[in-house]
C-alpha cells in the first residue's frame, strides 16, 4: 500500500484529471550483472506502475527490498546495505512520458521510445529507454530491457569485487496492465 | 652467395660522410644474422600462419589525445559543455563551476564566486564580450571582466536545466531548457514558449539560429523552427516524422553553409536536413549502427560524433570512411557531452570522465603489438585486405582487424625454415603477393591466399635486400650489390641484375624507386643518384651536397624528389638536383622516410616527427609534439602505403599512421593582449586608452593562443612611436618606462615557428598626454593671458599717459600762459625801464653840457656808464625774451649789410679798448635764408664779446669774421686774439649769467642768448679757445 501511496504522489504531479489509466496487474523486474568473473541475478514481482493513456506519461516503482535471487544469503545484505543503501532509498522509479505513437485503443505491438527520469539509489538520470507495447483486448503487455550504468547513480564498487560485478546492470521488465 | 660481412660494407662506403647509415640501418638486424645458407626453393609451407594470438580489447589505432585535469589530476570534472569564445578562449560549464582556459592557464568561477550554481549547463557570449553561464538549476549568469552577476528578469528564472544558450543575429538571447521549453529574452522582457505557442515538446535538447534568424530547438517530439514577427509575435512550425523526419528525437542541431541543417538523433545517427525540399539524408550509408549521439562537431571533411553506447565516431564525408575509437582501443573516455572544434581545429572532447584534446585524427598509432614484445619496427608493409605486415627482431607479423574491430596479430613463417631469417624490407605487390627481403639471405614472395612461398636467392647479385619497389608487373629490388629487376608474369619471375658492371654507379642502393613515367630512379650510398631511362643510365651528382641519397617520392606535379642524407629535400629540375629553396623550412633534414600522399604532398619523417610540404602551394606543415609523435623515431625506408591514402611507419615505438590530410593549410596562433599595468595599478584592455603624464610606465601583458603546443609560441613586438623595430621575445610581458608624452600603438605578433610572416597581429592605441604645462591649450591660454595683460598694461599705460598729458597739457598751459605774461612783464618792464634810462642819459648829458666841474663831471661820466650797462642789460633781457617769444622769420640774409652796420654800431664800445681791426670775409656762394632779426642778435653778441675781451698784452686787437655759405648751410666764424676762454669755462659759456671773470663788464646773458637763438634756428655753435691767445667761435645755421 505505501508504494501506490508513493505512486500516486508521484503521478499527482504529473497527471491532470487522466480518464483512461492502465495499472500494473502481475509485473515482473528482473537484473544480471554479467562480470567477469560472477553473474548475479535477482529479480522481484513487487512492480507497481501505472500508464496514462490520455496524456502518454507513465511511473514505474520497485521496492528494492523486494529483489529475491542473488547468488547467496551475503550477497543479498551487501546488495541491500552496502550497494543499494535500501534504508535510505527504498525505492526505484522510472517516470516521464512515452515519446512515440502508440494506439492503445487498437490491438498490436508498438516499439515505442520511452523518456523520463530514472531515480535509483537517490539519483536520478533522465534516459531514452526503448520498450515494447503489446495491447491485446484492452490490455496491454509491457517489455523492456535496458542497462543502468552503476556511476549513473553513485553506487561504487569496491575494487577488490570489481570483476566480480559489472559497471552496468542489465535490466529486464515485463508487466501485464489492466484498466 | 654468402652473406655479406661487416668489414665489406664499411669499407664499401668508408670514403663518404654517410660512413656510419648504412651499417646502422643494418646493425639493427645484425644480431640476427644467420650464415646458413639456405638454398630453398619453391615449396608449400601448408602451416605458414601457425600462431594466432587474438588480442581484442587491446591495440588498435588510435590517434594522439591531449587529456587536461582541470582540478587535481585524480578529481574528475564532469564537461557538461565547452565554448571558445571571440578572443580565442576556451570555456568548459562543468559539474564544479566554470572554467576559463587559455592553453596553458585556466581559471575557476563557483558560487563562492557569486555563480548561481556550480553546475554549468550551457554558455553563449554576448555582442560585447561578456559570457552568459546557464545551469543546472534553471539560473543564468553574466561574467563581465571578471564579475559575476545573476541574471534576475522580472519574469523569473527557469524552473529546469538550460540545455543551450545563444544570442541571435538581433542580439536577443534565447536558451532551451529540458522540461521548461524554450525561452527568449527581448527588449527586457523574458517570454517562454510552450504548448501554448505549439511547441512540441518542453524538453529541448538544442538549439541554433538559421541564416533567415529563425531558432531552431531540437525536441523528443520533432524540431520545432520559431520565428519572432515585427511584433514580438512567435510563430512555431514543426518538423516531425509526420513531414519527413527520420527520427523525432533530435539531440543537436548544426547549421550548414548550404543552407541545410545536421541533426544528430536519438536512433538514426546524424542526418542532413534540407528544409527546401523537407528531405533527410544520412552521413552514413547503410544505416546507423553506433547508437543514440550526444554531441558531433564538423572539422572540414570529418564529423566528430559521441555515441555514448559505442565510443566516439570519426566519419570522413570525402574518404568516406568510418573510424570508432572506443574503450577497445584503449580511448578511456565515458560518455562524452560535449565536442566543440576551435578555431585551430582541434576537437575538444568534454567528458563525463574529464576533458580532451585531438587535433584530428591525421595520424594514428598503433603502440603496442601484443604478442609481440619489441614495438620497434623494422619493416612495414599493407596488403590488398588493410592488414598491416611488419618485421621485427621477432620475426613477421601479419596484425588483421575484422569486421567486429577484432584485432590479432599472427606470426608468419613460424614453422617454415626461413623463420630465422632477418627481414629489412617488405612489399605487396599489384597482385597482392607479400615481398620479404631478407638480410644477407634474399629474398622471399608469398602469395597470401595459398600461402605458397617463392625463394630468391642465387638469382640475385646481392642478398641483402635493403628495399624493394613494383610497379604493375615489375618489382625492384634495393640490394647492396645493385639493383634487381624481376619482371612477373603468372609465377614465372624474370629475373635481370643491375650493377656497376652494367651501367650504375653504386652497387650499394638504398632504394630503387619507378615514378610515372616508369624511369627507375637508384638511391645510392655515396654516389649521387642514377636513374634508368629505357637501357639508359644517368648519373647525377652535382648540386648535391650529400652523396648518399636514402630514397625517392613523386609529388601530385610529378616531380621527383630525392632525400639527402642530412640535407633534406632535393627536386629534379629535369636537369640536376636542387635543394629547396625556402630557407630551413623542415623541422630536420635526417629524414629516414619520404613518401606522397595521395593529394601529392610529400610527407616525410623524421626524429622530430612528421612534415608534410605542398609543393605546389610550397606550404608546410609540421605533425610533432602536437599530435604526440614527437617521441617516435622512424626506421629508414620503414614507410608503406595503402589504396586510402594512408602511410604507414615503422618506428622504434610501434606503428604511426597519417591519413591524408585535404586541408594542409595550418592555423596560426592567436595573439592576445591580455593586461596592462599602468604604475603598478591593473587597467582594461581597451582602445585609445589616455594616460596622464606622469602614468608612464606602462606594463603590457601579453599571450598567444595555441591549444595544440602553447609552449612553443613567439612573440614579436613593437611600439609604434617608440620601438625602431620588432622584437622579438618568449616572455609574456613588456614593461616601458617614462614613456614620453604621445600617441602610441602596441603592435603583438605571435607564431609557433621562428618566422612570423603568417603571423596574426593585434593591437591596441593609448595616449601618454603631456603635463598641463605642455599643452597646446596651455600655450594659447599662455599667450592669451599675456597677450592680455600687455594690453591691460598697455591701456592702463595710455590711459595713464593720457591722464598725465592733459595735465601736462594744462601744465604747459598754464605754464605758457605764465610764460606768456612774463615774457610781456619782462619786455614790458624792460622797455619802461628803458625810456626813463634814456631820460637819464639825455639829463646827464645836458648836466655835463652845464658843468665844468672835473669831479662832477667824472661822477657824471660814472653815471652814464653805468646807466649804459644797465640798459645793456635790459636790452640783452628784451633780446632773450624776443628770441623765446617770437616766431621765426627767413628772409635772404645779405651779410655784407649786416655784419657793416654791426661793426660800424659797435666801433667804439668797450671804452677804454683799443680800436679793434676787423676783417671780413663773405663767401656767398648761394643765397642763404634765415630769421635776419634773430642772426643780428648772435652776430652782434659775438663781435661784441670779441671786441670787449681783448687782451692788453697783444699787440693790435684783430678780429677775423669769415662768412660761407652753401646750399645747405650757412658758417659763421669769429675769430679774435683776445683773452681766450680756459678749457673747464669752456663748458658754461653759454650758461644763463655766467661770467668768465668778476670784472667782466656784461649782463651774463650774451653768449645764453647766442646759445638759445642758435638752437632756435637749429643751427648749432662751437667754441674753440686758448686763454692769452684768442677765441674762434663757429657757428653752423641751416639754409632755409
Amino acid at each position: 500500500m505505501k508504494s501506490l501511496v508513493c505512486l500516486i504522489f508521484l503521478l499527482s504531479s504529473c497527471l491532470v484529471q487522466a480518464q483512461q489509466k492502465f495499472h500494473v496487474e502481475k509485473g515482473k523486474i528482473s537484473f544480471i550483472s554479467n562480470a567477469p568473473l560472477e553473474i548475479i541475478k535477482a529479480s522481484s514481482d513487487k512492480l507497481d506502475g501505472i500508464i496514462d493513456v490520455s496524456s502518454n506519461q507513465f511511473a514505474f516503482l520497485v521496492q528494492i527490498l523486494s529483489f529475491k535471487g542473488f547468488n547467496g544469503e551475503l550477497q543479498l545484505e551487501h546488495f541491500n546495505e552496502k550497494y543499494m543503501e535500501s534504508d535510505k532509498y527504498p525505492t526505484a522509479s522510472f517516470k516521464g512520458k512515452i515519446i512515440d505513437a502508440v494506439d492503445f485503443s487498437k490491438d498490436g505491438e508498438y516499439d515505442v521510445r520511452v523518456k523520463g527520469d530514472l531515480d535509483v539509489h537517490g539519483k536520478t538520470q533522465t534516459r531514452i529507454i526503448k520498450s515494447k507495447i503489446i495491447v491485446k483486448g484492452g490490455k496491454i503487455t509491457i517489455e523492456t530491457k535496458f542497462t543502468i550504468p552503476l556511476v549513473d547513480h553513485n553506487i561504487s564498487i569496491p575494487s577488490i569485487v570489481s570483476e566480480k560485478i559489472a559497471t552496468e546492470i542489465e535490466v529486464n521488465i515485463n508487466a501485464s496492465m489492466s484498466q | 652467395m654468402m652473406c655479406i660481412n661487416n668489414n665489406t660494407i664499411y669499407k664499401g662506403i668508408s670514403q663518404q660522410p654517410a660512413v656510419g647509415s648504412l651499417q646502422f640501418a643494418l646493425n639493427k638486424l645484425l644480431s640476427k644474422l644467420k650464415t646458413a645458407d639456405c638454398r630453398l626453393r619453391t615449396f608449400l609451407l601448408a602451416t605458414l600462419f601457425a600462431l594466432i594470438i587474438r588480442a581484442p580489447y587491446a591495440n588498435a589505432q588510435t590517434p594522439f589525445f591531449q587529456h587536461y585535469f582541470l582540478l587535481r589530476k585524480n578529481e574528475t570534472v564532469q564537461i557538461n559543455t565547452s565554448f571558445q569564445d571571440k578572443e580565442g578562449f576556451v570555456w568548459f560549464g562543468t559539474n564544479k563551476g566554470l572554467f576559463k582556459f587559455d592553453g596553458t592557464n585556466q581559471q575557476r568561477y563557483t558560487t563562492a564566486d557569486s555563480l548561481p550554481d556550480d553546475n554549468v549547463t550551457a554558455i553563449a557570449e554576448d555582442s560585447a564580450g561578456r559570457i552568459w553561464t546557464g545551469h543546472k538549476n534553471g539560473s543564468i549568469a553574466i561574467v563581465d571582466k571578471g564579475l559575476i552577476k545573476k541574471f534576475n528578469p522580472a519574469e523569473g528564472s527557469a524552473t529546469k536545466s538550460i540545455s543551450k544558450m545563444l544570442f541571435d543575429k538581433k542580439g536577443r538571447l534565447w536558451f532551451s531548457t529540458t522540461g521548461d521549453g524554450l525561452y527568449y529574452f527581448n527588449e527586457g522582457r523574458l517570454y517562454r514558449l510552450d504548448e501554448k505557442e505549439n511547441m512540441p515538446d518542453l524538453f529541448v535538447y538544442d538549439i541554433m539560429e538559421d541564416a533567415q534568424g529563425r531558432i531552431w530547438a531540437g525536441t523528443d517530439a520533432g524540431i520545432a523552427i520559431c520565428s519572432l514577427n515585427n511584433n514580438n509575435t512567435p510563430t512555431i512550425k514543426t518538423i516531425n516524422s509526420k513531414n519527413g523526419l527520420s527520427d523525432n528525437i533530435i539531440k543537436k542541431l548544426l547549421p550548414c553553409e548550404d543552407g541545410t541543417v545536421w541533426l544528430a538523433t536519438e536512433d538514426a545517427g546524424v542526418i542532413n536536413y534540407d528544409p527546401a525540399s523537407g528531405k533527410c539524408k544520412p552521413l552514413t550509408e547503410g544505416g546507423w549502427k553506433y547508437g543514440t549521439i550526444s554531441a558531433f562537431a564538423l572539422n572540414d571533411s570529418q564529423v566528430w560524433i559521441s555515441c555514448p553506447q559505442k565510443g566516439l565516431v570519426v566519419y570522413d564525408r570525402i574518404t568516406e570512411q568510418t573510424k570508432l575509437y572506443d574503450l577497445k582501443v584503449g580511448v578511456i573516455f565515458t560518455s562524452i557531452n560535449s565536442l566543440l572544434k576551435d578555431n585551430e581545429g582541434n576537437i575538444w572532447i568534454g567528458a563525463k570522465s574529464g576533458l580532451a584534446r585531438s587535433l584530428g585524427n591525421y595520424i594514428e598509432y598503433v603502440e603496442t603489438l601484443e604478442p609481440v614484445k619489441n614495438p620497434n619496427v623494422a619493416a612495414i608493409a599493407v596488403d590488398k585486405q588493410g592488414s598491416i605486415w611488419f618485421a621485427n627482431s621477432e620475426g613477421l607479423f601479419k596484425r588483421k582487424v575484422d569486421e567486429s574491430g577484432g584485432i590479432s596479430v599472427e606470426k608468419q613463417l613460424a614453422n617454415s625454415p626461413l623463420k630465422n631469417y632477418s627481414i629489412i624490407s617488405l612489399f605487396v605487390d599489384n597482385a597482392g603477393y607479400i615481398w620479404i627481403g631478407l638480410y644477407g639471405d634474399g629474398a622471399i614472395r608469398i602469395n597470401p591466399a595459398t600461402g605458397k612461398a617463392h625463394y630468391l636467392k642465387k638469382e640475385l647479385r646481392d642478398g641483402n635486400v635493403l628495399n624493394i619497389t613494383g610497379k604493375d608487373n615489375v618489382i625492384w629490388l634495393a640490394t647492396l650489390g645493385g639493383g634487381t629487376q624481376i619482371t612477373v608474369s603468372g609465377e614465372e619471375l624474370t629475373i635481370k641484375n643491375y650493377s656497376s658492371q652494367n651501367g650504375l654507379i653504386s652497387d650499394y642502393i638504398y632504394q630503387s624507386f619507378i615514378d610515372s613515367k616508369n624511369r627507375v630512379w637508384f638511391a645510392t650510398d655515396g654516389k649521387g643518384i642514377d636513374m634508368k631511362e629505357g637501357e639508359t643510365f644517368h648519373h647525377y651528382k652535382e648540386g648535391l651536397n650529400a652523396k648518399v641519397i636514402y630514397g625517392f617520392a613523386e609529388d601530385g606535379d610529378h616531380h621527383i624528389w630525392a632525400n639527402v642524407q642530412g640535407e633534406g629535400l632535393y627536386e629534379f629540375d629535369g636537369q640536376k638536383f636542387n635543394a629547396l629553396a625556402n630557407a630551413n623550412p623542415l623541422h630536420g633534414n635526417n629524414i629516414n622516410c619520404l613518401a606522397a600522399d595521395r593529394s601529392g604532398n610529400l610527407v616525410l619523417m623524421h626524429d622530430l616527427g612528421i612534415d608534410i610540404y605542398d609543393s605546389r602551394k610550397n606550404k608546410f606543415r609540421h605533425l610533432g609534439e602536437e599530435v604526440g609523435i614527437h617521441d617516435k623515431i622512424p626506421n629508414l625506408n620503414a614507410a608503406a602505403k595503402d589504396d586510402k591514402g594512408h602511410i604507414f611507419f615503422g618506428t622504434d615505438k610501434g606503428i604511426v599512421i597519417y591519413s591524408d590530410m585535404i586541408n594542409t593549410m595550418q592555423a596560426t596562433p592567436l595573439p592576445l593582449i591580455a593586461g596592462l599595468k599602468v604604475v603598478n595599478q591593473n587597467v582594461p584592455v581597451s582602445q585609445n586608452l589616455n594616460f596622464k603624464y606622469n602614468q608612464n610606465d606602462i606594463t603590457i601583458n601579453y599571450s598567444g593562443f595555441w591549444y595544440q603546443n602553447p609552449q612553443n609560441l613567439n612573440f614579436q613586438y613593437k611600439l609604434d612611436n617608440y620601438d625602431n623595430s620588432w622584437l622579438a621575445s618568449r616572455n609574456h610581458s613588456v614593461t616601458y618606462s617614462n614613456l614620453p608624452p604621445g600617441t602610441y600603438t602596441f603592435r603583438l605578433k605571435v607564431s609557433d615557428m621562428e618566422e612570423f610572416g603568417d603571423a596574426k597581429e593585434s593591437s591596441f592605441q593609448f595616449v601618454v598626454s603631456p603635463p598641463f604645462w605642455r599643452t597646446n591649450l596651455f600655450y594659447i591660454l599662455s599667450v592669451l593671458t599675456t597677450t592680455l595683460l600687455v594690453y591691460v598694461f598697455i591701456k592702463f599705460r595710455e590711459r595713464k599717459l593720457l591722464n598725465d598729458k592733459k595735465v601736462l597739457e594744462a601744465n604747459n598751459a598754464e605754464l605758457k600762459k605764465t610764460n606768456m605774461e612774463l615774457d610781456k612783464f619782462v619786455y614790458s618792464v624792460s622797455h619802461d625801464l628803458r625810456a626813463p634810462l634814456s631820460s637819464m642819459l639825455g639829463i646827464i648829458e645836458i648836466s655835463r653840457e652845464e658843468t665844468k666841474e672835473p669831479m662832477q663831471l667824472e661822477h657824471l661820466g660814472m653815471l652814464k656808464g653805468s646807466i649804459k650797462r644797465l640798459d645793456t642789460f635790459i636790452q640783452d633781457i628784451l633780446n632773450y625774451s624776443r628770441n623765446s617769444r617770437m616766431e621765426v622769420e627767413k628772409e635772404e640774409i645779405n651779410f655784407k649789410d649786416i655784419l657793416n652796420d654791426i661793426t660800424a654800431n659797435l666801433k667804439y664800445i668797450g671804452g677804454n679798448n683799443q680800436k679793434a681791426e676787423i676783417n671780413i670775409t663773405i663767401d656767398n656762394e648761394a643765397p642763404f635764408h634765415s630769421d635776419k632779426t634773430r642772426l643780428n642778435v648772435v652776430l652782434n653778441n659775438l663781435i661784441s664779446n670779441a671786441i670787449r675781451y681783448q687782451n692788453p698784452k697783444a699787440e693790435k686787437p684783430v678780429i677775423d669774421i669769415k662768412v660761407a655759405t652753401t646750399e645747405a648751410e650757412a658758417y659763421i666764424m669769429v675769430k679774435d686774439n683776445g683773452i681766450g676762454i680756459s678749457k673747464e669755462n669752456q663748458q658754461k659759456i653759454f650758461d644763463m649769467f655766467y661770467r668768465v671773470s668778476k670784472n667782466s663788464v656784461g649782463s651774463g646773458l650774451g653768449l645764453y642768448i647766442v646759445k638759445e637763438t642758435v638752437d632756435k634756428l637749429k643751427g648749432k655753435v662751437e667754441v674753440e679757445s686758448e686763454p692769452g691767445k684768442g677765441t674762434i667761435f663757429g657757428i653752423h645755421l641751416p639754409n632755409n
